[in-house]
Formats: C-alpha cells, sequence, structure tokens
C-alpha cells in the first residue's frame, strides 16, 4: 500500500457523510463540494448563514526564533503585526500568531486551488513544507495544524449575529476588521478566528481543536439555526467570487 | 367572565382589545387582552386577591404593579413564584395561588396572625430547640411547609436558554425621560449605545404618570424623544439588567436569552423606587402605591377601585388623584402628610375638581372587609408628632388606598458599582455619591425628577462621561419648572394593634425593627439578619427607606451612618436556566471515534476525551475486559492511545531543558532511543509521566498523560520564560493520532499491514523509535512495553487515524486481532505494575515512595522538586506502594478501601483487579515501611467491612524479566 | 466580569486567564545550592500575601502565553501587564554539583 490509498479525512467526515455530502479529492484531502443543497440553495444559504468544512485543505505552522526570516526566505509576505494576517498572491493566508509564531493557509476557493495546483510542489503550503527540515530551518520549528486544528468557516451576512453566541470577543467589523486574528475561547474550545470579506460576505476562520471538531460542528449548528443556517460545500464558498 | 372594571380607550397603552384570551386563576376562568399581565387581567374582573401574605397568610393584593413586591407571586403549571404583575397572560394559562392551607379565599392558616406576638423577630434563633432535635424533626419541616412559596413541577419540560455577548460605548439602563434623553445624546455624539428598560415599552414614567393638568406633556415628549433615538440605539425591553460587574460587564435577561453586555461607560437611569406609607392594615387588598393604580389605568386600562383615598407628601400624589378622577373613581379625599405644602399645578387642579385635601393629615388605620380581603375604610387623622396622630380627622368608607409618600432611588445597580449611598437630611432622601469610573447617573435615581430636568440630567450624563454635545440635542422642555422635595422626612405611624408593615415580603412590622435593635442588633447588616428585613423576593426595595429610619431612630444615628444593606446580584429573580444557558460541555473524540462506535464499545471520559472502556455489552462488561486481556497476552490486541499527550520539545537546549523538568538525564540519550520520563513539581511530588523520544539531536519527542498534558506543557513554558534557553516546546496532542499493537503476533501484524522498515529485534529493538510509513501512512515507531508484551506505538498524523485503523484492522484480521479497552489496558499494566499518576499517586507521592528512585539522575545540577525531595528524603519514610495478591476467590478489594493495622489504617488501595492471566486477585497499595516486606499479611477492609488478608508480592507480578515485551 | 490587558491578545474577559501567583525568585538560581533546608521551604510554602502592588504570573490559556501583571491586592487594580522577558532576560545556569571526593 502506498500514501496515495489514503485521503486526508476531516475531523467531522462521518457528520458530512449523514449530511449527504458529495465529496471530492482535493489536495490529498477528501474535500466537501456540496452538502445535501442545490447550488443555488447553497449560494443563498452562504450569503446568510453558511458553514464550511475546510478541514482536508492544507495548513501549516512555524514557530520559533528563526521563523520570520526563515518563512521571508521562502519568499513569504508576513504581516506586520501580531493576531494579524495577509494574504499572498496565490491565496493563501498567512496569520501571525504571535512575533514568533505563523499559521499558513492554503487557499480555499476550487479555483484558487486548481490554479496553483495544492496538492504539488506549487501550492505554498507544500513548497515551503518540502523546503522545511529542521537542520534547514535555525531556530524554525514546524507545527502540524492539520492534524492539530479543524478549520471551518462560517460565512455570510448572520454571522456577527450568531458568533457572539459562542464568543466573547468583540468581533464587529470596526473592532474587527478585515485580517484580524483573534485567538480565544468559542463554546469554551481554544479558537483561532481570522475575519475576511469575499465580495462583501464576511467570512470567518475557525481553527480549533481537531479533537473536539465534532462538538463544535454542534455547538455551530445549534448556534446558526435561529438564523435558518445550515452546511453547505466548498462549492457555495466558490460562488462568492462570482458576486 | 366579563372585565367589568376595565376603562376604554385611550386608557391602556398596552392592551390589545382586538385579542381577547381567556385564562384560569384559582380554579375560574377569566378573560383579558393581549397585553395584559395576569394581575391586569384579574383587577379588570374585579379580583384583587392574588396571594397569601409569608408569615400569617393575609390576603395580599396588588401593591406596585412593576414586579417590586412579593405580593403577586403565583404558580404556573410549569413555574413557580411567578410575578403576576409581569408575567403576561396567554390564551388557556392556567394560573394558582401559592402559600395557602385550604383555599386562596379561605386560608386556614390565617388564624397564625393572631399569635404574631408569640412569632416575634429572631424567633428561630429563641425558640424551637429544646428538647434536642425539635427544630430537624418537626419545627423545620412544619415552617418550610407553611411558609412555603411555589412548587417546583420536576416533570416540566425543559426550555432552551442561551446566551450571547454584546458589545457597546454606553449601555444606558432605564428607558425613561432620562434614559431616552441621554441615549439621544450619546447617539448624537457618535456613541454606540445600548438602551436597557425592562418594560415591554420604552417611556418609563412618561407612560403612567402625571406631570401637568392636561396630561399632555409626558406623551409629547416620550414621541419626541423616540422619534431621536429610532434606528440609532440597540434598544433591549422586557430586559432586566441584573447586576454591574466589574469592568461594565452586565448581565441582560431577555426572555430565555441572557445578553452578556460588555460596555465601556454605563449610564443608570434607573428611576425611583416608590415607598409604602407605613400604617395599620397597609397591606390590604386595595392598598397600593400611586404608581401602580397609574399603571393601572394608562397601561393597562383597569379602573384600580370605585371610591379612593390618596395618602401623599409630594405633587406625584395629586397627579394620582386627577388620573383616578379621570378614569371615574370617586376620590373622598386626600391626606397630603405635608403641613403647608408649596403650591402647585396639581394640587390647584385637584382642589378645583372639589376633592377635600387634609393637610397635615395621613391616613393613620385602614379597616379590612370580611376575611381581610379588601380595604372598606381609611382613617385620616391629623398628625401630632413624628409618627404620631391625634385624634380628629375623619374614617371614609372606601376600595382603595393609593400611598404616595416618597421614594428610594433605585440603588442598587449603582451601589454594586461601588457608588456609596448617603442621605440628604434637608431633601429627606437618600443620595447616591462618589461613582466609579466610567459610571453616571440621571435622572430621578439622581433627584431630578421634573421632566425638563430629566432630559437635561440625561445629556449631562453623556457630557460627564467624555462626550461633547451637540447644539441639536435641545427639546422643547423648559427649565421653569423648580425641583421639587418629593419626600417626607417620616412616613411610618406605629399603631397599637400592630400590622403596619414594613416589610410585605417578610410579614415584618414597625414592632419587629424595633425589637430587632432592642435586642442589640441595630446595625442595619445585623438587623437584616436578625428579623429578615429586606431578604425577601423583593430584596427590600419597598422595606429600605422604612427600615433605615426606624433603625436610625431606635440607635440615635443618622439615616446616613444607618444606611441600608449591600444590594448583591441578581437584581430580580433569575433562573437557573438562564444561568445555565446551553450546555457546553466539550468532548473530544480520536479520529477512530467512529471504529469503536462500529465495534460496539462502551465509552468512558478521560478528561474531556472519550475513551472505549471495553468493546461489548455492558451485561457482559467482565467478560470482555478478560477476553480482551488475554488476547493480547497469547495472541495479539490493538487500543487506541490517541488521547496521550503529545509534546514536541526543539532546539539546541532541548535534551538541558529535559534534564531540568523531568527526573532523568537525557543529554546523552541517543537519537532513536526512548527513555521513560517522570516529572515532579517543585514540592518533590510525582506529577505526571510518559516516554521520551529522541528523533534528532535537537528534537524530542514527549508523550504526557492525557489530563496531565496542558498544565505540563503550561508548565514547561512558564519555566522557560525564566530559564531562556534555546527551545522550543509545542503541544502536538491532538496532531497525533496512536495504536498501540501489543502481544506476540504484534511484529506479524505491523509487516501485513505494510512497513517499510526492518521490524526485527535486532534492527528494532525494546524502547527504540523510529519514522516509518505503515500501510503508506507516514508514522512515528515507538518500541514500548507499557502492556508487558511485544508492542509497537504507532503515532500518525490525526486525519490518516482512521486509515491506520482500518489497515490495521485488516491486516490483523489473519491473526485474530482483539481490539482492547481502557480498561483492559489499566488490567494489563497492573500485572506489570506500571503506575498511573493520579490513581496510584496523589498530590503527596514521592518518588521513593511508588519505587521510581531509579528514576532520578542523581548527578544533575538542577531538575524541578529535586532540592524538596533531597529535604523529603532525609527523613524517614512514611509509606510505600507495594503490590498484593489475594486467591480468586477472595472478596475483592476495590480502590480506595483501607488497609487496617489493628485499630488503625495503615494504607489503601490505589489499583486492583482479577488478572485472568495469573488467576488471581492483584492490586497494589500504600502500606507503611514495616509493611512492605515480600509475604507480609496484610488487611484490607473490603466493601461491607469484610476484611480480606492479602499477601505482599514481588512487582511485577507478570514476566519480572520482561522477556516478553523485549522480544 | 474584569478585563484583563493582554500584552499579547489586548483586553479579554479575565475567565481566558489562568493566574499561577506572584513572581518569586528561586534561592537556587540566585546563590548555589548550599541553600539550606529553612530557606528552601520558606521559598515553597511561603507567600509575601502583600497589601499593595504585586507582580504575578497570568497566562492567557487559548496561546498559553505567559506575561507577569502588576495588580494591587486592595483594589484589584491591574496597574500594567508586559512580557515575561522584561524581567527574565539571561539565561539562568545551575551550580553543578560538587564532583565526590
Amino acid at each position: 500500500m502506498t500514501i496515495e490509498n489514503h485521503h486526508r479525512r476531516s475531523f467531522v467526515h462521518p457528520l458530512l457523510e449523514q449530511a449527504g455530502a458529495e465529496f471530492a479529492e482535493i489536495a490529498g484531502g477528501n474535500v466537501a463540494l456540496n452538502v445535501g443543497n442545490d447550488e443555488s440553495a447553497a449560494a443563498d444559504i452562504i450569503r446568510r448563514m453558511g458553514l464550511v468544512d475546510l478541514s482536508p485543505l492544507p495548513r501549516i505552522g512555524y514557530k520559533g526564533v528563526g521563523a520570520p526570516q526563515w518563512l521571508r526566505q521562502q519568499s513569504l509576505q508576513l504581516p506586520l503585526q501580531a493576531n494579524s494576517a495577509v494574504t499572498q498572491t496565490d491565496g493563501t493566508l498567512v496569520a501571525a500568531l504571535s512575533a514568533q509564531e505563523h499559521l499558513l493557509l492554503s487557499p480555499y476557493t476550487v479555483a484558487a486551488i486548481s490554479a496553483t495546483s495544492v496538492g504539488d510542489a506549487s501550492g505554498i503550503c507544500q513548497r515551503v513544507e518540502n523546503a522545511w527540515s529542521l537542520d534547514s530551518a535555525a531556530q524554525c520549528y514546524q507545527l502540524p495544524r492539520a492534524d492539530s486544528h479543524c478549520w471551518f468557516a462560517v460565512c455570510g451576512s448572520s454571522v456577527g449575529e450568531m458568533l457572539p453566541k459562542l464568543c466573547g470577543v468583540d468581533l464587529r467589523p470596526h473592532v474587527f476588521a478585515d485580517n484580524a486574528v483573534a485567538q480565544t475561547s468559542l463554546a469554551r474550545v481554544n479558537a483561532i478566528i481570522i475575519r475576511q470579506t469575499i465580495a462583501n460576505t464576511a467570512v470567518f476562520h475557525l481553527l480549533t481543536d481537531s479533537a473536539s471538531a465534532e462538538y463544535l460542528w454542534r455547538c455551530l449548528l445549534d448556534a446558526m439555526a435561529e438564523f435558518d443556517g445550515a452546511v453547505v460545500g466548498l462549492n457555495a464558498l466558490q460562488s462568492l467570487h462570482n458576486d | 367572565m366579563t372585565q367589568d372594571n376595565r376603562l376604554p380607550a385611550p386608557h391602556g397603552l398596552l392592551i390589545d382589545r382586538q385579542q381577547t384570551l381567556t385564562f384560569k386563576f384559582d380554579g375560574r376562568e377569566y378573560s383579558g387582552y393581549a397585553g395584559d399581565s395576569i394581575a391586569s387581567a384579574l383587577a379588570a374582573n374585579n379580583v384583587w386577591l392574588l396571594s397569601r401574605s409569608f408569615k400569617y397568610h393575609r390576603p395580599r393584593g396588588i401593591l406596585t404593579m412593576a414586579g417590586q413586591d412579593a405580593n403577586t407571586m403565583v404558580q404556573l403549571p410549569d413555574e413557580p413564584n411567578v410575578l403576576a404583575d409581569r408575567e403576561a397572560i396567554r390564551e388557556g394559562l392556567i394560573v394558582e395561588g401559592q402559600n395557602y392551607n385550604g383555599s386562596l379565599t379561605n386560608d386556614r392558616d390565617m388564624f397564625v396572625q393572631n399569635f404574631a406576638r408569640f412569632l416575634p423577630v429572631g424567633f428561630y434563633y429563641k425558640a424551637f430547640y429544646k428538647p434536642k432535635r425539635i427544630w430537624e424533626n418537626f419545627w423545620e419541616p412544619y415552617f418550610r411547609k407553611k411558609a412555603g412559596l411555589g412548587k417546583v413541577n420536576e416533570a416540566a419540560q425543559e426550555q432552551y436558554f442561551d446566551k450571547k455577548y454584546e458589545f457597546c460605548d454606553i449601555a444606558i439602563i432605564g428607558g425613561g425621560a432620562a434614559g431616552l434623553s441621554a441615549a439621544a445624546a450619546a447617539a448624537d455624539a457618535g456613541a454606540d449605545v445600548i438602551l436597557i428598560d425592562e418594560n415591554p415599552q420604552l417611556g418609563g414614567a412618561l407612560n403612567y404618570a402625571r406631570f401637568d393638568v392636561e396630561d399632555s406633556a409626558a406623551a409629547a415628549l416620550r414621541q419626541q424623544l423616540l422619534d431621536k433615538i429610532a434606528g440609532r440605539v440597540r434598544v433591549f425591553s422586557n430586559a432586566v439588567c441584573n447586576g454591574w460587574f466589574a469592568d461594565h460587564y452586565l448581565p441582560v435577561i431577555c426572555g430565555n436569552r441572557l445578553h452578556k453586555i460588555r460596555a465601556k461607560q454605563c449610564i443608570v437611569a434607573g428611576g425611583n423606587i416608590e415607598q409604602p406609607l407605613v400604617f395599620h392594615n397597609n397591606d390590604l387588598p386595595g392598598i397600593m402605591q400611586g404608581s401602580a393604580a397609574q399603571r393601572l389605568i394608562k397601561l393597562y386600562g383597569v379602573r384600580p377601585g370605585s371610591r379612593a383615598v390618596v395618602a401623599t407628601a409630594n405633587s406625584a400624589g395629586y397627579g394620582v388623584c386627577l388620573d383616578l378622577l379621570d378614569a371615574g373613581v370617586s376620590v373622598a379625599a386626600v391626606a397630603d402628610l405635608r403641613t403647608d405644602p408649596p403650591p402647585h399645578p396639581l394640587a390647584q387642579a385637584v382642589a378645583e375638581r372639589n376633592v377635600k385635601i387634609w393637610h397635615g393629615h395621613t391616613v393613620y388605620e385602614a379597616t379590612p372587609t370580611a376575611g381581610y380581603r379588601h380595604v372598606s375604610t381609611a382613617a385620616i387623622r391629623p398628625l401630632s408628632g413624628r409618627g404620631t396622630c391625634s385624634s380628629g380627622g375623619d374614617t371614609l368608607e372606601c376600595d382603595l388606598i393609593c400611598m404616595s409618600p416618597g421614594y428610594m432611588p433605585a440603588w442598587q445597580l449603582p451601589c454594586q458599582a461601588g457608588a456609596q449611598l448617603g442621605y440628604d437630611d434637608t431633601r429627606a432622601a437618600f443620595t447616591l455619591e462618589n461613582l466609579p469610573q466610567g459610571f453616571a447617573l440621571a435622572g430621578a435615581i439622581n433627584n431630578s425628577t421634573t421632566l425638563a430636568a430629566a432630559c437635561r440630567d440625561g445629556r449631562r450624563a453623556v457630557a460627564t462621561l467624555g462626550y461633547s454635545l451637540t447644539t441639536e440635542n435641545n427639546d422643547n422642555t423648559s427649565d421653569e419648572e423648580a425641583e421639587e422635595m418629593i419626600n417626607t422626612d417620616w412616613h411610618i405611624f406605629p399603631h397599637p394593634r400592630g400590622k403596619e408593615f414594613v416589610d410585605f415580603d417578610e410579614d415584618l412590622q414597625v414592632a419587629d425593627i424595633l425589637n430587632a435593635a432592642a435586642d442589640g442588633y441595630d446595625h442595619v447588616q445585623l438587623a437584616k439578619r436578625y428579623s429578615t428585613a429586606g431578604m425577601g423576593p423583593s430584596q427590600g426595595r419597598h422595606a429600605a427607606l422604612s427600615v433605615a429610619r426606624l433603625l436610625a431612630s431606635a440607635s440615635g444615628k443618622s439615616i446616613a451612618e444607618t444606611g441600608i444593606t449591600t444590594a448583591r446580584p441578581p437584581f430580580a429573580a433569575e433562573k437557573l436556566g438562564v444561568m445555565g444557558g446551553r450546555h457546553f460541555n466539550p468532548e473530544r473524540h480520536t479520529a477512530m471515534h467512529q471504529q469503536h462506535i462500529a465495534l460496539g464499545a462502551q465509552f468512558m471520559p478521560a478528561g474531556l476525551w472519550l475513551r472505549p472502556a471495553y468493546y461489548g455489552e455492558p451485561h457482559a462488561r467482565q467478560q470482555c475486559i478478560e477476553k480482551e486481556v488475554l488476547a493480547v497476552r497469547n495472541n495479539v490486541g490493538m487500543v487506541d492511545v490517541s488521547t496521550l499527550g503529545g509534546l514536541e520539545i526543539c532546539g539546541s537546549d532541548a535534551g538541558e531543558f529535559l534534564n531540568r523538568i523531568y527526573t532523568g538525564s537525557f543529554t546523552k540519550q541517543a537519537v532513536g532511543r526512548t527513555r521513560y520520563v517522570a516529572m515532579c513539581n517543585e514540592q518533590g511530588v510525582v506529577i505526571d509521566d510518559g516516554v521520551a523520544c529522541r528523533l534528532h539531536e535537537q528534537h524530542y519527542y514527549v508523550t504526557a498523560t492525557t489530563s496531565g498534558v496542558d498544565n505540563v506543557y503550561r508548565n514547561m513554558l512558564r519555566w522557560n520564560a525564566q530559564w531562556c534557553l534555546d527551545v522550543d516546546i509545542s503541544n502536538v496532542s491532538a496532531a497525533w493520532a496512536a495504536v498501540n499493537v501489543a502481544g506476540v503476533k504484534a511484529r506479524e501484524v505491523l509487516q501485513r499491514a505494510g512497513c517499510d522498515i526492518d521490524l526485527s529485534t535486532e534492527a528494532f529493538s525494546y524502547m527504540a523509535v523510529k519514522t516509518a510509513t505503515v500501510a503508506g501512512i507516514p508514522a512515528r515507531l515507538i518500541r514500548v512495553g507499557f502492556v508487558g508484551e511485544m508492542g509497537y506505538e504507532i503515532h500518525v498524523p490525526a486525519t490518516f487515524g482512521n486509515a491506520l485503523w482500518q489497515a490495521l484492522t485488516a491486516a490483523g484480521a489473519e491473526f485474530n486481532i482483539q481490539p482492547f479497552g481502557v480498561e483492559a489496558q489499566r488490567l494489563l499494566r497492573l500485572e506489570k505494575a506500571h503506575i498511573i499518576i493520579g490513581q496510584d499517586t496523589d498530590s503527596m507521592s514521592f518518588p521513593h515512595e511508588v519505587n521510581l528512585e531509579w528514576a532520578l539522575a542523581k548527578n544533575k545540577p538542577f531538575f524541578v522538586g529535586a532540592r524538596a525531595f533531597e529535604i523529603v528524603s532525609k527523613r524517614p519514610l512514611q509509606r510505600r506502594l507495594v503490590g498484593f495478591s489475594l486467591p480468586a476467590d477472595s472478596p475483592k478489594p476495590k480502590e480506595a478501601h483501607l488497609v487496617i493495622s489493628g485499630e488503625a489504617m495503615s494504607g489503601r488501595v490505589t489499583s486492583c483487579e482479577y488478572s485472568p492471566t495469573l488467576n488471581k486477585i492483584i492490586g497494589m497499595a500504600y502500606v507503611t515501611p514495616q509493611q512492605t516486606e515480600i509475604g507480609t499479611t496484610i488487611n484490607i477492609r473490603t466493601d461491607g467491612g469484610v476484611m480480606a488478608a492479602a499477601q505482599v508480592e514481588a512487582l511485577p507480578f507478570y514476566d519480572a524479566e520482561g522477556a516478553r515485551q523485549k522480544l | 466580569m474584569k478585563l484583563m490587558p493582554c500584552p499579547l491578545n489586548g483586553l479579554r474577559n479575565i475567565s481566558e486567564f489562568i493566574c499561577a501567583g506572584e513572581l518569586k525568585d528561586m534561592p537556587l538560581t540566585t546563590v548555589d545550592k548550599t541553600v539550606d533546608d529553612k530557606a528552601w521551604a520558606d521559598y515553597l510554602f511561603n507567600q509575601d500575601n502583600a497589601a499593595g502592588i504585586v507582580r504575578e504570573w497570568w497566562c492567557h490559556s487559548a496561546t498559553s502565553y505567559w506575561f507577569i501583571a502588576e495588580r494591587h491586592t486592595v483594589t484589584d487594580e491591574i496597574i500594567r501587564t508586559y512580557p515575561a522577558d522584561e524581567i527574565y532576560k539571561q539565561r539562568v545556569d545551575f551550580t553543578p554539583p560538587p564532583v565526590p571526593e
């Protein structure tokens, strides 16, 4: 057997299966493209209150005194301040969790992914991961963020009303602008929250303990219920770019 | 039933006459309108008796109509102690009275009031304690029944409650004239404002009180202010701010949701709380606050009576009088406690409508109708001194007495925020001073009681918070009205027959407060605890002023010195469900969780994790565990050990760092080798253990206990914050899934699954670590022997954890591989005498007590706990962990059973199980040093006091040479 | 609920933090291993418990970030918070034990 036989599997894979998800292999992971809704319904949901699982997509972290320098050597543009993020030209998001710790999130739309073929070395996460070794990167240590953290995105016009039911940090846009990062507690689980806007739709990336993924998924669905929120697939996220 | 007391529109701001609702009270059906409270709908039907009092079972009715008293507490099917003046009626609602014996209208327990003189304050402390145990066996159950509030329906359906954070620049509590004016000014100044009001409709007193003869000013001002804030301020109506907490953190309850509001600054515009006049029988149904009568008329369109007497000491009472007249209530008289009040347009208007006004008079006593069910007369007497009356005056028939003698500022929230309560003798009113940073008062609470003053004060409050006001903030209120005195300096009239109630909740009369003072409890805090004044559901809202005045008078202190008792949160009663909110109980699952479910695992918690305890049906628990154990001993098993803590320690000082953190020595550990690690705290107590795998000169992968890893990780970070070593520490527990394949066929299973390294003993010996791929999955393989068999702990990225389990299941099928759970794992390690931190250790376990001397490196300059252990090890050993065994058919000791020597306990059992491998009961126990020799008999007291004589055995119980794990 | 200004994460509810007590200097690091048992026990078990401004270890639990807070124990006012390296700037080493004769 070889590694190709196994695709990275989301921590909420069984829940997505139950919800009737259609999966596709992207960048070595089984990603849900659609979840039980037709395309136009999903496009409507994500503009209102949608939950997307991005867990199977690549992400990686680097930490240590030498990490910023080494990442810059890999031609990455780093945020100027801790707890902020900056998007690279290919769509990869680099978030600074402290002056010496960075989190790389691969592009998360189908278009961006296929444009850069994340699975091969042309994707930034993969390229950087391949370049790194303990010996070659002085005082720069790699963190297995794709395994330690699940990656969800909550999107839409009601998301600003939904998140305060789970989180005690003020996430309103004038306080927590695009590319702001908050490391806090979400429904009692430690979380990294990153805000972005895609074509006027608010998108919050939530990265939390992968072992608590099913718990948090259910918490989010419960909190979203009053806004008629639902789970959608990666295609719905893609549809935001059509605006 | 008809609603005989219903007034025509425009009376009744809150009700919708198009929607009639029927409900039941005390077994009878009534109708009301949508928007009615239970109390207002009953009043419309001429039902005034709502409850029975706490101690004397006297009939009680509407007092405040504002949810500020316990008189209106009723029972709903699923909820006790509901305030009938706040709870809205719904179609088909079933309401019952509370606290009566018989029926609400005929309560057999009302005789109690005839024995009032035998129930003085503090009677709990003076009586009922002889003979011995009579209190707990008789009196307490008796009083709990008699003085009980509502009944909890244990079968009630669980409701959905939740919580939500809100953020703002300024939170304004109170939506009356001052609060609305402040909200408008703050919004103008660019502030992000939340306005919180407990009523269904904004406006506060503007909705029900009378400020001018024409009764037009309030409504006009209200509309003007509402227009100003419309769309610019977030409004929470029907929302109670239940406390002030540090840094302006406000819990606001709105239905079943708790809003946790974090404001940068606060304005409290909570108004005044009207106080009752204290006179004989002042608690009869039909006697209410003037504002309560106005609320009935204006908010609900209910006529509060047909013939009224108004007792007042300010112009508000005259406003009440005019409202009564306009509602068709005849007013028999106004008793004005002031001898020579300043002229006021409202008083003048009352005089012009030919109402008899008695200056310098009070209502001295009321008489009831039969059964104390309603007021029937009011005796008006001239004041002859403070609290005394002379003969004269008149006794008037009436069914309504309105009381307006004065007010207390709503002191609760400001005092919680740190404000101090003072007393202004010239105005005979409490004041709030020394407000904290970012906190302001506005309106009546700040002694600004006229409309113009309240509006002005609202704007001023915004300015004091540092906002500059714009000129558009002006409204049309004139500044000409003079501030008037709203309180009289004395409003309490003791009566020879008592029953002048000071605290309606607790049935406390004037004499009760005076007796508390006479018994020596004259400090307000002591008097409260002794008399229970202010301890009822209304928390002293209507009793505080009277208690303060009575105590001040009895002790000779000023009222400012006397003060009132602390008003802690919550401001109003709150449900446990509101506090609980949603059930946020994080639960962690390993990557193989679905596989365990499919295999029929019974789960057990391990910290936040769920782990399979064993696989199979609960009724066959023991057989399942034994089967799993024997499979590992005789064949091969696999166990999910993903919940183990995992830490990456990297950097040039990684070895040095481990040397300091753990008891062992790591700098010379070869790459590719693993070592057992034990951690002590600074006191020298063993607090964690695991295995350190050296993967690179500068990289160790260290495991830690499932429940200890978070603390271990934090401790490591704090130590290195002080030591400044070149080391980086990461907690990667959730990133790695792990399976331990153990048993004589473990190697074959792994080879069958496909492993790209040489697994032979020569190439991959016991305690070695290698990176490899297993079934194509990148893995770290560790040869460890926790369960005492040849074993490979396979650690893989969590996203491949499920795939690994499936691959091992498939590869192991031909070897009959047996999944095993925590229970089997614990028994297997017990046979090997491997301790479990937290089970076989406690918060006082030193390394030498648990046989870990071998794990202490002697020649290190330092490790955490070394110095303390050095001190402790010089002392005589207190206890030691030993192994013991018992025949299979012996009574089986359990964890924490005691080892008994003679009369004394000399130790305790930490682990004990029946071992199918050895066919005997084995265990470990702390014993005294004298009991440690092999072969010593120790006596263990098992369940039911049955003694078991166990033999101390050499450890481990199984495979002492450790040959099997090294295969 | 009180707010705590975290040097890394800004103002947060104090429920996001863990307090680990006052800063103490370990006698071993300043002197050598000759510190007597009594002095060591004093270091382990006794707290100053001062009424006034104290320096405390606080940890932001979501980030496991340790920092130092100066807090007034009478008013509970948090005067200042700052990263630990403002105080701990130098690598700490321990004196090796004397070689047995």
